[in-house]
């Protein structure tokens, strides 16, 4: 395979796959979903393969060269977020298999771990799924301020898609994300058509060498950026996040945290640290957008240290660490600097730890019924391999080796000392010790003796592991510093 | 990567890979669980042999895995190194056929001497770290994997102590973090070189330096429970006594101090410390935390606290010696980290010897205990005599040299503090040997378990031995391969550069 026929498909193939879902209906979705995954994977290590050997792979769509066609791209830093996507995406379509087929399985006597024949819509997980894993990839390759947008578009509406699945109880979170996602949009296409009436192309490369200051650019950063920070969920523009991803099914809200949320800071980071950067005074939106992730950080370890149930806990602490990811912004000059690959590695680790703890998190609603943090007493004895899971996945987020998770902290800090930010450096561990102070008070719950007269229901073993394998690529990160450093340096757009 | 490059990963796998595999093992396969543990003791044990025997002839093992651009992970053997290992290895076969006896029918063995191996494979790693980010990696997961042994017992008193554990240890994994990174960004890769390597950044980051000191000495200072830092070890003590005898002479108090060792020698350099003027602050510290810890020993009724404050006393000895500036106090230091090891080990398996037999853990309940359990008597007062320093006993060589040290250094001052600690220790240590041999019992033993007269073999045969070793290492403190002669060939190359 050529590194553009990689390209190609690595776009086409969830796409395809959602499509084909659709089409084989109930019956098939699933099967579907899990060879899309597979092939998924397999597409994305093989552009990574061209990126790493051969740097920026790019193909013109149709032929068109731009301004006139349009551009996909594949640079370091892409190429990094679609692996992230494939393999974790592909841990969440296996949860999924059994999460939401375990209806169907023969061992009836096993606890599904999802919810137990609520209705015939379920199989629409999958091709909404594979849609919002298209619209990832789409976005990751675009070279246009509207590409950009319209994947943005599909994006946002797959995810809503998706926390509307879990039914009635989850409409309105389901609605308020929509309403934000919404506004989003709106605020980021203005900005784009801002930019374009100002310079009459929308692609990233030419925009940024015919940038020309002036008010209306600066009119149209801020707009197209609150409207990712929207998107992103980052305080004090969070509020949508916390009940959309805890009331959603355990596979929705593990996509949700660990992925989706990536695609806001992936642009914020391709605004300020390419097409804007340039600019007169450009700097100090990134240290905006850094103080922002400052609070972030702060404000998602506390309320994850108020919340009572597992679920609103992740999910606040997913609030915490999209923080970091933008603490990262104003250290960095370029994308391919020490405090990027720090929030590359920081990403990634965490898209892998959040959701399998999301997947825990869903084991445990099923063997406990409820996910009261208090009352999950000794889930150590009864769901060893989750408990197992959930340890490690704890472990990275709070970012202690061996881990990803510590190893991008480190970088981290090492940037922020580097760079004399010691704002940046207090956040980081504070944020560090209130990650701990929640996540090992839910953890030592798996050593309480369980009170004897607890009912023992049986957890379907094959999406704990999952969870498991999820848990354990958060720790191997910890090997992926170098790799990775290769991958966004071999991979820079000159 | 030298070709030897096996050696020290393969001492570090020798206990992670049984570690892991136990965690698999259903509760009853005891048999399967104690070989795979004895075996990986001895296995560790022969490696640690080897590297002895060849470091002795002054050939280093390394091995080097880059994590970050400038930062490597560095397993390395060299004299220092493998005094802490030597002890930890022995230690840790000892220990394990202690909780193997000990733990025997209790619930959930396969998770607790799963996380007991993790936490000797990570003490390995600290043992054996070349640089000091490989220090800080391990010192970290060697608090995540003592945790799960705090709190073993899963009562609220046990969570507690895992809470005040963490409480303590996380802050000092941050403040660490920051304190490595910012050596990272100062210096460039360094690995530990005798004598240290700050030294020329002294006319530019003086105050940078000594800050940096301070954060190392903090964030190490937690497990080497300096006072006002040691509040999580005497709750510690609600943990099962094995984990007792790992906290406070395997691995994470003794972590703690070897890692003030490596900080003030191979990081700054003590000579270089000394000009830096952070050194006698340090001694202040160490002689404070001396002092303290013996006084509140003396207050304790109950046995396994008494011996946690001693621990807080004693372990300091080493880290005033090292803040002492010359030859006779680094080997004072150097000795003691070893010989406190195998006293106190000692003391803590006889106390839980008598927990175990007799249902006995106060000090009030010792009366005649001797007549009843003479064996593991005999063992606690060697270790007892040998903490007061009554010679022949290993604590007498430590207390002996680190005089002399202070001496020398022209520290009269320390002196003092040594020969008050000593008569606390006589305080708290004496009248317990006095009820235990020389008062009559006085009514029935709080829970005896009604078998023989003394503890049972799995749990006599360590404890014995280490009074052995506890004797063996004085009386023969001068011979070749002794701790005292192996401190001896590390105080060299730390003098090296002056």
């Amino acid at each position: 395979m050529t590194g553009s026929a990689a390209l190609v498909t690595v776009l086409a193939v969830p796409l395809a796959g959602a499509a084909a879902a659709l089409l084989v209906g109930r019956r098939g979705a699933a099967v579907v979903g899990l060879l899309t995954s597979a092939l998924g994977v397999v597409a994305a290590f093989a552009l990574a393969a061209h990126v790493f050997a051969g740097g920026l792979q790019r193909v013109a769509v149709g032929g068109w060269a731009v301004p006139l066609g349009m551009e996909l791209r594949a640079d370091g830093l892409a190429t990094a977020m679609l692996l992230m996507t494939a393999v974790i995406g592909a841990g969440i379509s296996v949860y999924a298999w059994r999460y939401f087929g375990a209806d169907d399985h023969h061992d009836r006597h096993v606890h599904p771990v999802g919810p137990s024949g609520s209705g015939s819509t379920q199989w629409l997980f999958w091709p909404v799924w594979l849609l919002a894993w298209g619209a990832l990839n789409a976005l990751y390759l675009s070279g246009d301020l509207f590409n950009l947008y319209v994947t943005l578009e599909l994006l946002g509406l797959a995810a809503v898609a998706l926390v509307a699945l879990a039914g009635a109880g989850a409409a309105a979170a389901a609605l308020r994300y929509l309403l934000f996602a919404l506004l989003g949009s709106m605020l980021y296409i203005l900005g784009v058509e801002l930019l374009y009436a100002a310079h009459q192309t929308l692609d990233l490369l030419q925009l940024r060498e015919r940038l020309q200051p002036g008010v209306s650019v600066w009119l149209a950063a801020a707009l197209m950026s609150t409207g990712l920070l929207v998107k992103t969920a980052i305080f004090p523009l969070h509020v949508w996040l916390p009940p959309a991803h805890g009331s959603a099914p355990a596979p929705v809200s593990a996509a949700l945290s660990a992925l989706v949320v990536k695609a806001g800071f992936y642009l914020l980071a391709r605004l300020w640290l390419d097409l804007f950067g340039s600019l007169p005074g450009a700097s100090v939106a990134p240290l905006l957008l850094g103080a922002l992730g400052a609070g972030a950080v702060l404000w998602g370890g506390v309320q994850a240290l108020r919340q009572t149930r597992l679920k609103a806990m992740i999910a606040y602490s997913t609030v915490a660490q999209l923080g970091y990811l933008m603490i990262a912004l104003p250290l960095a000059g370029r994308v391919t600097d020490g405090a990027m690959h720090a929030a590359v590695l920081l990403a990634a680790s965490h898209a892998a730890a959040k959701a399998s703890m999301f997947m825990c998190a869903g084991s445990l609603l099923a063997a406990y019924g409820h996910d009261r943090i208090d009352a999950l007493t000794g889930f150590g004895t009864r769901l060893p391999i989750t408990a197992t899971a959930f340890a490690l996945a704890a472990i990275s987020l709070v970012g202690l080796p061996p881990t990803g998770g510590f190893v991008g902290k480190f970088a981290l800090v090492e940037a922020a000392v580097r760079a004399d930010a010691w704002w940046a450096v207090a956040v980081v561990l504070l944020g560090s010790l209130l990650a701990a102070a929640f996540l090992f008070h839910a953890l030592s719950r798996a050593f309480v003796e369980a009170p004897a007269d607890t009912a023992s229901a049986r957890v379907a073993r094959a999406p704990q592991l999952v969870a498991l394998a999820l848990a354990l690529l958060a720790v191997a990160l910890v090997a992926a510093g170098e790799p990775l450093r290769h991958l966004l340096a071999a991979g820079a757009a000159n | 990567m030298s070709a030897q490059a096996w050696v020290p990963l393969a001492v570090v796998a020798s206990s992670l890979l049984p570690g892991l595999i136990i965690f698999l093992l259903p509760e009853d396969r005891r048999g399967l669980r104690a070989t795979l543990n004895l075996a990986g003791a001895f296995a560790k044990l022969a490696l640690v042999g080897l590297m002895l025997w060849n470091v002795g002839r002054f050939q280093d093992y390394e091995a080097r895995m880059t994590v970050l651009p400038g930062l490597d992970l560095v397993l390395r053997a060299d004299e220092l190194s493998l005094l802490f290992m030597s002890l930890s290895a022995l230690l840790w076969l000892l220990t394990t056929v202690y909780a193997i006896g000990y733990l025997e029918d209790s619930p959930h063995r396969s998770r607790f001497f799963g996380f007991f191996s993790l936490c000797v494979s990570a003490t390995a790693g600290i043992a054996l770290a070349g640089n000091l980010f490989t220090l800080f990696v391990f010192y970290e997961i060697l608090t995540l994997v003592t945790y799960p042994l705090v709190i073993h017992r899963g009562t609220p008193a046990a969570l507690a102590a895992g809470r005040t554990y963490l409480f303590y240890t996380v802050p000092a994994g941050a403040l660490l973090l920051l304190a490595v990174v910012a050596s990272q960004v100062l210096t460039g890769p360094q690995d530990f070189v005798g004598a240290g390597y700050l030294k020329p950044f002294a006319e530019e980051h003086a105050t940078t330096l000594v800050l940096l000191f301070v954060a190392l000495i903090a964030g190490f200072g937690v497990k080497a429970a300096l006072v006002p830092l040691h509040g999580w070890l005497p709750l510690a003590m609600v943990a099962p006594a094995p984990v007792s005898a790992l906290l406070h002479a395997v691995a994470v108090v003794k972590a703690g101090a070897f890692a003030i060792v490596r900080v003030v020698y191979e990081v700054f350099g003590v000579e270089f410390a000394a000009t830096l003027g952070v050194l006698t602050p340090l001694a202040v510290v160490a002689s404070v935390t001396i002092l303290y810890g013996s006084l509140r020993a003396l207050m304790q009724d109950e046995l396994k606290k008494r011996l946690a404050y001693s621990t807080v006393s004693q372990v300091s000895y080493i880290v005033l010696g090292t803040a002492l500036l010359g030859p006779i106090a680094t080997i004072g230091a150097l000795v003691h980290l070893v010989h406190q090891g195998l006293m106190k080990i000692t003391l803590f398996f006889s106390a839980g010897n008598y927990a175990e037999t007799l249902g006995v853990h106060h000090v009030s309940e010792m009366d005649g205990i001797g007549r009843r359990m003479p064996w593991t008597t005999a063992a606690f007062t060697v270790g007892a005599l040998g903490m007061i320093g009554v010679p022949p006993v290993a604590g007498f060589v430590s207390k002996l040299y680190l005089g002399a040290g202070a001496a020398q250094a022209g520290q009269w001052w320390a002196i003092g503090v040594l020969a008050a600690s000593s008569l606390l220790n006589a305080m708290y240590f004496l009248p317990v040997l006095h009820r235990a041999w020389f008062r009559p019992q006085n009514g029935p033993w709080p829970h005896e378990d009604g078998r023989g007269r003394d503890a049972k073999p799995m749990l006599l045969l360590p404890v014995l031995l280490t009074a052995l070793f506890s004797l063996g290492v004085g009386v023969l403190a001068t011979m070749p391969w002794s701790p005292l002669e192996w401190a001896h060939l590390i105080m060299r190359k730390e003098y090296v550069g002056g």
